[in-house]
């Protein structure tokens, strides 16, 4: 068992091999040694970690993700946005968008690969099929090009 | 030691928090921005073609990080090809784009598409089927914005046989000919290969037609078979079989083949000849073909590969053919280098015949001429049966004994395309 505390003080009781799914978790037990201190999660809040912990432990026995898939011929499957539609994981990331970003700094923070590209993959799904327009509303962006470069923007969007 | 990790750790993650970075966009932290670059890239990472080009296009600070995006190698040259397509605009074409507009599929779908390609058999013994699409036509097929259609090749527009080249736009990306890319289910065919090279064996390989085109023969060569009759002319040019060159662009599926995934011209007349890809048949392959996004783009700017299969034989008999992928699609236009897609059916029948009468009168040729008297024929057979005055037309009319050219034009044009131009393809393959 590891105790993790989040930075709003609340105390984790994990069991390791969920912990360790997190680099920064793993790294740090290993410095240092056996022992029951509890490890400070800085970045990470109570509510964004019962996310974070949940992914863990539903994916606790997932075969790690290689990083040279040298037998397969086509790398394009790491690109696609569309290969985390286990059905778990779609209503998983189907979190307010404040809360999603906030998971992708998290795992970002804790290291945990696998969570951090599901959940930059599930903003590529809000981005996926939109137009300019929607994107800007979707994430509230405000439109910063000067007249001509929006002229020229445009053009290309609209040129065949 | 331990602690100087922690430690580190610790700054990093300070380092990471984006709160404390990117100034400029203090004052609209939409959530997004608020991801540190490496972050918002790695999102970026997962977009396909189609959504990296929109997002290019939110705000500045997108447009700088979208090409800086991680992409899968593929994506990066369609998108690259994009940019280039960008940077490089052909002159503005509202009648491709209504073109477009009117018969663009948009509910084309783009997977079945793919599936109904793969297992795909020549010979149903199952050991020639395709089992491996090239990547680069794959992710342009499932990613490439259908609005950017380069010269009318996409599998979402209408199967069409066009039998001219034609007309008010100039001549150009509708070519004479069909495309082929766009029968659904997509067709797989045999290409005849000599493997290995220079073993005398000839195995079928699988291909995808693309596209069918046919040129007439050059003009010179056409002067020097005719007299001043352009009732002769008629036939001479449009005769059957020896005055046209007919040519395909395949794209090789069939990864057994050392062109897997290279788009081939197919000789001119290759069942004449009874050509074969190979160095001692008709076809000898050109020595570095494009592939699929290289093709793309070489049709986007007109230019015709190094060499193209069948030339050097073509000219050993003393005719050099057209470059097969610039010539015949990419006829300039008195503007200047227009390209065009062109739509039969968007501009009116009489439209056309005016245009074509106001350019034989201004540059005479053949095949001005000829342009003249398919419009008419247009416009005749689309006139209301009972009316028989065309007072509108234009009066270098009567000084053409028009029904007569039309027939013997049409005769020998319909005698030569038979049962069409598929009909003609699949005899080649018998």
């Amino acid at each position: 068992m590891v105790i993790l505390i989040t930075s709003d003080n609340v105390k984790y009781v994990v069991e390791k091999d969920v912990a360790e799914l997190s680099v920064l978790v793993k790294n740090m037990l290993e410095d240092i040694g056996p022992s029951d201190e509890p490890i400070p999660l800085h970045n990470v809040t109570s509510t964004v970690f019962n996310k974070v912990l949940e992914y863990c432990i539903y994916h606790r026995n997932d075969p790690p993700p290689s990083d040279d898939d040298e037998g397969c011929a086509s790398p394009l499957h790491k690109y696609l946005a569309s290969h985390i539609c286990s059905e778990w994981d779609q209503r998983f990331f189907d979190v307010d968008q404040a809360l999603l970003f906030d998971i992708i700094l998290a795992a970002n923070y804790l290291d945990i690969k696998t969570l951090l590209d599901d959940a930059c993959k599930a903003v590529a799904h809000l981005i996926q099929g939109k137009s300019t327009e929607e994107i800007r509303g979707i994430f509230n962006i405000v439109n910063d090009f000067t007249p001509e470069e929006e002229a020229r923007v445009k053009k290309e969007n609209v040129s065949s | 030691m331990h602690v100087l990790k922690r430690l580190a750790h610790r700054a990093l993650s300070i380092f990471r928090n984006p709160r404390a970075r990117e100034p400029e966009q203090s004052e609209s932290p939409g959530p997004f921005q608020r991801l540190p670059p490496e972050l918002q890239l790695l999102c970026f990472s997962f977009l396909t073609v189609e959504s990296l080009i929109m997002s290019a296009s939110v705000c500045t600070s997108w447009r700088r990080r979208i090409p800086q995006t991680d992409m899968h190698p593929v994506r990066r040259r369609l998108y690259n090809l994009y940019r280039t397509m960008m940077d490089n605009p052909r002159p503005a074409d509202p009648l491709s784009a209504r073109y477009l507009q009117r018969h663009l599929d948009r509910s084309f779908d783009r997977q079945a598409y793919l599936d109904a390609m793969s297992g795909q058999e020549l010979n149903n013994n199952g050991d020639d089927a395709v089992n491996n699409i090239p990547e680069e036509f794959s992710v342009w097929v499932r990613e490439w914005p259908d609005r950017l259609v380069v010269n009318g090749i996409w599998p979402g527009l209408p199967h069409t046989e066009c039998l001219m080249d034609t007309l008010v736009t100039g001549g150009a990306a509708r070519r004479f000919g069909e495309n082929f890319i766009a029968l659904r289910p997509p067709v797989v065919a045999p290409m005849r290969e000599e493997r290995p090279e220079g073993s005398g064996v000839i195995v079928r390989s699988a291909v995808i037609p693309i596209w069918l085109s046919s040129w007439p023969v050059p003009e010179e060569r056409i002067r020097t078979l005719v007299n001043t009759s352009s009732k002769e002319l008629s036939v001479l040019y449009y005769g059957p079989d020896s005055s046209l060159w007919y040519g395909e662009t395949w794209l090789v599926v069939d990864d057994s083949s050392r062109y897997f995934g290279k788009v081939l011209e197919c000789p001119p007349n290759y069942k004449r000849e009874g050509g074969t890809m190979s160095i001692s048949g008709l076809g000898r392959a050109p020595a570095s073909c494009p592939d699929w996004i290289r093709y793309l783009e070489m049709r986007w700017f007109g230019v015709a590969p190094s060499s193209s299969c069948g030339r050097e034989l073509e000219r050993s008999n003393g005719v050099s053919p057209p470059s097969f992928m610039a010539d015949s699609p990419l006829r300039r236009n008195t503007e200047g280098t227009c390209i065009r897609l062109l739509d039969y059916e968007a501009v009116s029948a009489e439209a056309e015949v005016q245009y074509a009468s106001r350019n034989l009168k201004s540059r005479p040729s053949w095949e001005a001429f000829c342009i003249f008297v398919v419009t008419l024929q247009v416009l005749l057979s689309t006139e209301s049966k009972d009316s028989k005055s065309h007072s509108h037309l234009p009066d270098v009319l009567a000084n053409f004994d028009t029904q007569q050219h039309i027939n013997v034009y049409y005769s020998s044009l319909y005698r030569d395309t038979g049962h069409g131009a598929l009909g003609r393809r699949n005899a080649l393959y018998k």
